[in-house]
């Protein structure tokens, strides 16, 4: 082990040791190892200060936490969490020691999955636009240019209300599939035009051979939307947070 | 730091994505007390840009890698 001074962390386990697992190399070939806080432990190793590579920064941090993850309960961190010490690390991490033990005890044996779903925005826009107008009763030929104007406004705002409402619908009968298995949500709907839903499901992991079942069973009666499935993931989007805790 | 590449086995871009979605900005979100330094990237452009090229990464893919992935662990 390199003894630089700073150190990354990737990880909060419900251990203090990881004697148990083997793991590769952390950033700059150094190892990865434990720092002990009282019964649990802050994965961690030595680095300079900089990464140089993005791409395989991202994925060496993520591919360490979901080794660990195989073994123990783990609260991953951000990307880029680094201190400038080992004292440093313990001293700032020990301050969250109550809200860690919180959540490793509330996500003990539960993992997360994703699901981003795309809808053919375009079409569904198309239709509904037809609809409008087939119903539209007033005249529009002739109006001056300004009232033309207004009306193309008040048809765009008209337009976009109908697709939340009818994004909201069609995201609330996905819902209802995870209804059994589902633990904890995050569902952000409409985060971009064709993206209806990225969603986050927490659940036990004695379920996960339910997820597949629903899975196939979502794209067979929805097959007219995109579905991306993925997971098993560290609940990465259920770590309640809290700044500090002095 | 190919030793550090050799042990990642997730290399499909659409997984890239589907991580970068992740640890950019969720878990356990604290300041460190030093800044770490990514050589020419800023990872707030990168944040952003993720979330537009998934949903395009998506769209291309529409029965390739997403079908094998069929909602196996990746």
């Amino acid at each position: 082990m390199k003894n630089s001074s700073k150190i990354y962390v990737f990880c909060i386990i419900d251990s203090n040791n990881i004697n148990s697992i083997s793991l590769p190399c952390g950033f700059e070939n150094n190892s990865i190892y434990c720092i002990p806080l009282n019964d649990i432990g802050i994965v961690v190793c030595n680095f300079s200060d900089k990464i140089s590579d993005v791409k395989r920064g991202v994925l060496l941090h993520e591919n360490i936490i979901e080794l660990l993850m195989s073994s123990f309960t783990v609260l991953p961190m951000k990307f880029q969490t680094a201190f400038s010490s080992h004292e440093k690390t313990l001293s700032e991490l020990f301050k969250l020691y109550n809200n860690f033990k919180e959540n490793l005890v509330r996500l003990t044996d539960k993992f997360e999955f994703g699901i981003k779903v795309l809808w053919p925005v375009d079409n569904i826009e198309e239709n509904l636009l037809k609809n409008i107008k087939a119903t539209e009763t007033s005249v529009i030929s002739g109006i001056s240019p300004a009232k033309d104007y207004l009306r193309k406004r008040y048809m765009n705002y008209r337009i976009k209300e109908m697709l939340k409402q009818k994004a909201k619908i069609l995201v609330d009968e996905m819902d209802e599939y995870f209804t059994d298995i589902a633990i904890e949500k995050k569902l952000k709907i409409l985060q971009t035009d064709k993206l209806l839903v990225n969603a986050a499901y927490l659940v036990d992991k004695t379920q996960k051979d339910k997820i597949h079942i629903i899975f196939k069973r979502l794209k067979k009666d929805f097959n007219d939307l995109e579905f991306l499935f993925s997971g098993p993931w560290p609940p990465y989007n259920f770590i309640k947070k809290k700044r500090t805790e002095d | 730091m190919d030793d550090e590449f050799d042990v990642v086995t997730k290399s499909k871009d659409v997984t890239l994505l589907e991580i970068l979605d992740r640890v950019l900005d969720k878990g356990v979100v604290i300041s460190g007390d030093i800044v770490i330094s990514v050589t020419d990237v800023d990872l707030i452009y990168l944040g952003l840009k993720v979330m537009l090229s998934s949903v395009e990464t998506m769209e291309k893919l529409r029965g390739g890698p997403m079908e094998e992935m069929g909602g196996e662990p990746i």
